[in-house]
This record gives structure tokens, C-alpha cells and sequence, in this order.
């Protein structure tokens, strides 16, 4: 095939379809949107020329439906599929199906996610390939001797855990080689006590670890560049809540080998597009591949911010079979960028969900600040897909300069009809430890969520005012005298015209 | 005019009148003071507290909701001439709801039941996650509306509430 395609279908909904489709119109390319019977008045059906339903609400009925969605693509005569993130863009069964169908696939080819899907398979690779992986292996040791070798071969500490595992029983850390034997034999009986299989491996404990990934962009010659790094380490129930770029604790040297590491882990599967390689970052600064996300991130804006790429321009352009416009030299990490995403959803009440109506809805704006929503003020939150409203990223020459900014912005935006993630982030931005730049994956403990969520309850006068104010004003607008007289004037209009 | 507002569990008495050139209005009996308001659109309004600019976008349907210098509040706005009344009739807004939608997996409380304001009175489940709803003010139920099982659509009635006798 040559040149761009002339249609793209976008398999995904919300924000991601929504700027997935603004890269597709700034380079002339048309859009066709697939939708669920909720979503007709969604975003993304707004924005694309064309749009399609694919069947009702639940995922598994509609963007999961690989079949409906290449029919929609064959009805519209889309010549490419842009998957997003999430539904099917980590499916090489349905990248497989895209590519038989003789459409082109926005993404790695069905083999690279195959070999990255895997747990085990990638880490098999990654060591083939010498990328760093966390030490230990999932192997059942038998013998309380070929533990203690083992363990005193990675350093300690040391984490002993069940084949069988889950809910950290039969689960041991160990610090120091005296303790090794007694935590091996108790972990055991516990793992045959709890899952009727004593079985257990030995993994080492990285201590305060962060989550640190690269992006990556390969195209079809041959050519891997990263886009340095991106910090996630801000996470709740394993979900990234903030992500920054660059780390704010990533030496140098350490970011030159980890991001040669991630083109050599790219180039063992003969990666194609924008794929991330992410790892967990000692204290000491050693780090280890964690897994590889074979498509688009959520947080790919906080790259797009200081590398100035745009990456879904460019994943459109290497599908298609474009060789990289820019090297290695070109790319530069300028200033520093954070990204919130705004979930609907009330931090201090566990993180409970809140859909509804968006009754008021305004975004941010002005210097450095990037919006990627795919909501609306009228637009409805439905408990059906990700509680994702919005994604906050803000630019500043340095991670103070960008946090003011952030700050800033955060109080720009005026939500009304749900909860939102906001008054957390507003927190955030004013703890020291975050300030401080020195956290880990550990950071929000409850202690620290209780802290965070801990709003301030005093009333301003003015508020109270206004709110008065409003009510009056509402009221006196209710008055059935001005009404009446209003609707008679109307239909003595009418009735003249007629 | 006067209006009783409800914030953070506070209560603020206000009267306020408009005037040519806005509004005055004076909190709990304090001093006069006055606000310029202009409406912007049917949700926004630009108002002015002496020299102090504030833009506020809100929703006074249902429970009010309001956004102002960077917060979201959730208030009650009652006219209390109005409230005696509705008082009297058993109360409106005096109800309690699941703002999710969701089934019925508890009721704690039965009809003519006294409670108290913040008990837990029922729960749902929602999203994968027991939610425990509380009564919104001390009271007497009126009437319990669904039963244990009962799916319940978003903002969707469980229990109504009567003045305590």
C-alpha cells in the first residue's frame, strides 16, 4: 500500500477515539466512529464523519465485537482500523483478522503481541535478549539448601511466595540469609494449609520501587528510537492516577541504559509503531522490565508535551509504511509535563464510582494545558465503561513551574452533576511528599489518602451569598406574572402571523 | 426574601432582596452588603462581592450544586416559609435515594422506625461495591418503597421520611 489511508475506522470510544480522530483530520484523513446504543450522543460519534452502532451497552456485546466492527469497516469502506487503548488493541487475534481483511493495522504486528502478551513468554524473550529482569523465577524450589543458593545469588532482601498464591498467604520477605530457612519452611506450610500445594518460588524484593516506562516508536525499516521516560508511580489499586515526564529522580546514566534497554527489548520482537516498555526502578537505581504494552497509553500526551512528537500521527504514518521522519538526535526531553486523569469518581469515599448527567461541565484552558476528554456539559458518565471524564495535562519549563500550572488549572475546571477525582489532585499538589519528587508505588497508603482527602470544610460568606442570590433570582424569573404575560405576547404573535 | 442554606452541614439564614443594582443581602442577621449578578447563560452567572470577581456555574434542581473559586459544593437551598408547609405534608426532597444504579441488598428500617440523621438505613450494590445509604436528616420513615432484590435505576427512591411527631 502506499501513501496514508483514506478512512480510518476508530475501534474505541471515548477520549481516545476523540484524539485519535483529531490526528486523522489534521492530516486529512476521514474518521468512522463504531458505537454502542448508549453512546449515540457520545463524543466520538460526534466528531467522526461516519458513525455506526455496533450493538447494545456491554462491551462484550459491542467494542469487544471484532466481527461486527471489520463489517462496519468493509460497509464503510475504511481502509485502516486505529484500535486505542484497551477493548482490542492487545488482541493479535483481532490485529490478525484486521490484516486478512487486507485493511491496514494501526499497531505492532499480531506476532509482537502475541510474544509481549504473555507473561511468561516475554520474560523468557527479555532474558534471551538481555534486558534486565526482576531476579527469581516462578519455578517451584523444593529444598531449603537450593533456596538459601538462590537467594544468596540475588542479594537480599528477598521475597518468598506460593505457586498457588494470593492475598499474601504463604508469602515471606526475607532480609537477611539466618532468616531464609525459617521464612522457607513457614511459608510452605502455610501455602500447603491455605492452597492444599506447598509449592513456592523465590522473587527478589525491589525496595521502594517506582514505575518507570519508555516509549518507543519503531517503523517498518528497521529503525527504533525512544521518547524517554515517563513516571507512573502514583497508582491506586494498581491504576496510574498521575504520570510525569521526565522522573524526577532518574540519574542520567541510569535513563541512557534504560532507554537503550527498551529499543533492544523493542528490537527482539521486531517491534512496529508506538509500543511502551515499562520497569520498576530500584532506590539504587537498578531496574528491571516489568512487561510491554504493545499499543497507545493513556498517559502518551505527558510524551507528546516534551518531545513535541505527535504519536498517533506518527503511528498512522509507520502502519503505513513510512520510514521514522526524525532519529534519535532529533528528540529532545524539553521541560516537564504531568498528566491527572480526572476520574468520576469520590477519592475520599474509597474511590467510589459517580456517574451521572455532567450538569456543568468546563475545562481548563490557556498556556501549556492540554485537555483529552470525550465528555460533555449534558453528556451522561454511564456506568458501563471507564469512569474516565478527562485527562489534565499541563507543560512547564520545570516539574514547579508545571505542578503551579497544574494547580492553576485544576481550578478551572467547574464539574457539576458528579464527583470527581479534582479536590484529590488539588491535595496533591500541595503535599510535600509529591512536591518532594521522591515517592514510590506505595504512595498512597490510606494513612496518606485520609490525609489527601481530608478537605478543608469551612464556608466562605461570599458562597453563601451567592447561593441565596441564585435562588432568588430563579425564583423571581418562576413569577407566573412575567411568565404569563410574556407567553400571551407570544401568542398574539403567532396568532397575527397566522 | 429569606432562604435557609445548608453547607457542610452548616445552616446560614440569609435575606436577600434585589435592587437596581443587584442584590443585598445579609447573613444570620449580619450587616448589609450588597452583589452585583449578571447572568451569563442559564447556568452561569458573573457576580461581583464588592471588588471580589467570582464566576459560578451551578444547578439549584433537585439538590443544588455549585462551583465556586475552584470547589464543588452540594447545599440545600429551603425558603423557610415553604419548608413549614412542606413539613407539614410529610416533606419533599425528604427521601432517600441511590445516586447509582444499582440492586437492593438491605433495608435496615421499617415503616414508622424513628432515625436519625447519618444512620445507615440501607444498602445497595452498585458497580461491584456495597454502598451504605444514610438517612439525610432525623425522622420517621414513611415508607419503605422496594425490598431486598430490587433493581433500582440511578437517583431511584428507597425510603421516604416523615417529620419526627
Amino acid at each position: 500500500m502506499s501513501g496514508l489511508p483514506k478512512k480510518i475506522l476508530v475501534a474505541n470510544r471515548g477520549e481516545i477515539a476523540v484524539r485519535v480522530m483529531r490526528s486523522c483530520h489534521e492530516l486529512g484523513i476521514q474518521t468512522v466512529a463504531v458505537y454502542s446504543e448508549v453512546d449515540r450522543k457520545a463524543l466520538h460519534v460526534r466528531m467522526a464523519n461516519e458513525a455506526y452502532c455496533i450493538g447494545p451497552a456491554p462491551s462484550s456485546q459491542s467494542y469487544l465485537r471484532g466481527d461486527a466492527i471489520l463489517e462496519v469497516a468493509k460497509e464503510s469502506g475504511a481502509d485502516a482500523i486505529h484500535p486505542g487503548y484497551g477493548f482490542l488493541s492487545e488482541n493479535a487475534g483481532f490485529a490478525q483478522k484486521v490484516l486478512d481483511a487486507g485493511l491496514v493495522w494501526i499497531g505492532p504486528k499480531p506476532f509482537a503481541i502475541q510474544a509481549m502478551g504473555s507473561k511468561t513468554e516475554s520474560r523468557a524473550r527479555m532474558v534471551a535478549a538481555g534486558v534486565p529482569v526482576v531476579p527469581g523465577g516462578t519455578e517451584p524450589i523444593v529444598s531449603p539448601e537450593e533456596a538459601l543458593s538462590i537467594a544468596n545469588d540475588m542479594g537480599y532482601p528477598v521475597m518468598i511466595k506460593a505457586s498457588a498464591g494470593g492475598g499474601g498467604k504463604g508469602m515471606r520477605e526475607v532480609s537477611k540469609e539466618e532468616e531464609l530457612i525459617p521464612a522457607f519452611n513457614a511459608a510452605r506450610s502455610e501455602a500447603r494449609n491455605s492452597f492444599g500445594d506447598d509449592s513456592v518460588y523465590i522473587e527478589k524484593r525491589i525496595i521502594r520501587p517506582r514505575h518507570v516506562e519508555v516509549q518507543v516508536l519503531a517503523d517498518q525499516h528497521g529503525t527504533v528510537v525512544h521518547l524517554f521516560e515517563r513516571d507512573c508511580s502514583i497508582q491506586r489499586r494498581h491504576q496510574k492516577v498521575v504520570e510525569e515526564s521526565p522522573c524526577p529522580v532518574l540519574l542520567p546514566e541510569t535513563r541512557r541504559a534504560m532507554t537503550q534497554v527498551a529499543i533492544q527489548a523493542a528490537k527482539a520482537v521486531h517491534y512496529e509503531g508506538a509500543g511502551t516498555i515499562e520497569f520498576l526502578l530500584g532506590e539504587d537505581q537498578s531496574f528491571y522490565f516489568l512487561e510491554m504494552n504493545t499499543r497507545l497509553q493513556v498517559e502518551h500526551p505527558i510524551t507528546e508535551m516534551v518531545t513535541g512528537v505527535d504519536l498517533v500521527q506518527a503511528q498512522i504514518r509507520v502502519a503505513s509504511g513510512e520510514a521514522l521522519s526524525f532519529s534519535q538526535e532529533d528528540l529532545q526531553q524539553k521541560g516537564h509535563a504531568i498528566e491527572c486523569r480526572v476520574y468520576a469518581e469520590d477519592a475520599a469515599n474509597n474511590w467510589a464510582p459517580s456517574p451521572g448527567l455532567l450538569r456543568c461541565y468546563t475545562e481548563p484552558s490557556g498556556p501549556s494545558i492540554r485537555v483529552d476528554s470525550g465528555v460533555y456539559e449534558g453528556s451522561e458518565v454511564t456506568v458501563y465503561y471507564d469512569p474516565m471524564v478527562s485527562k489534565l495535562v499541563v507543560w512547564g519549563e520545570n516539574r514547579a513551574d508545571a505542578i503551579r500550572r497544574l494547580k492553576r488549572a485544576l481550578n478551572e475546571y467547574q464539574i457539576l452533576g458528579i464527583q470527581t477525582s479534582i479536590p484529590f489532585f488539588q491535595a496533591l499538589m500541595d503535599d510535600a511528599d509529591f512536591l518532594s519528587g521522591v515517592y514510590d508505588t506505595g504512595f498512597l497508603t490510606q494513612e496518606k489518602m485520609n490525609q489527601l482527602t481530608a478537605y478543608d470544610d469551612s464556608i466562605d460568606p461570599d458562597l453563601v451569598a451567592a447561593l441565596a442570590i441564585l435562588a432568588l433570582e430563579k425564583d423571581l424569573t418562576l413569577k407566573p406574572a412575567v411568565s404569563k404575560r410574556q407567553h400571551s405576547k407570544w401568542k398574539w404573535f403567532y396568532q397575527e402571523k397566522r | 426574601m429569606r432562604y435557609e442554606i445548608t453547607l457542610n452541614d452548616q445552616v446560614f439564614l440569609v435575606e436577600v432582596n434585589k435592587t437596581e443594582t443587584g442584590y443585598t443581602y445579609a447573613i444570620d442577621g449580619g450587616e448589609e452588603q450588597h452583589c452585583s449578578a449578571e447572568r451569563l447563560s442559564f447556568n452561569r452567572h458573573a457576580l461581583l462581592f464588592r471588588q471580589r470577581s467570582v464566576d459560578v456555574q451551578y444547578s439549584l434542581d433537585e439538590d443544588a450544586e455549585i462551583h465556586f473559586e475552584g470547589r464543588r459544593y452540594v447545599a440545600n437551598i429551603m425558603d423557610p416559609r415553604k419548608k413549614s408547609i412542606k413539613m407539614a405534608s410529610g416533606g419533599s426532597g425528604d427521601v432517600v435515594r441511590s445516586q447509582m444504579p444499582g440492586r437492593v441488598i438491605s433495608i435496615l428500617v421499617s415503616e414508622g422506625d424513628t432515625v436519625s440523621k447519618g444512620q445507615i438505613v440501607a444498602t445497595v450494590e452498585a458497580m461491584k461495591m456495597e454502598n451504605p445509604l444514610k438517612a439525610p436528616r432525623d425522622g420517621v420513615i414513611a415508607s419503605v418503597d422496594v425490598a431486598p432484590g430490587d433493581l433500582l435505576e440511578a437517583k431511584g427512591v428507597l425510603l421516604s421520611l416523615r417529620p419526627v411527631d
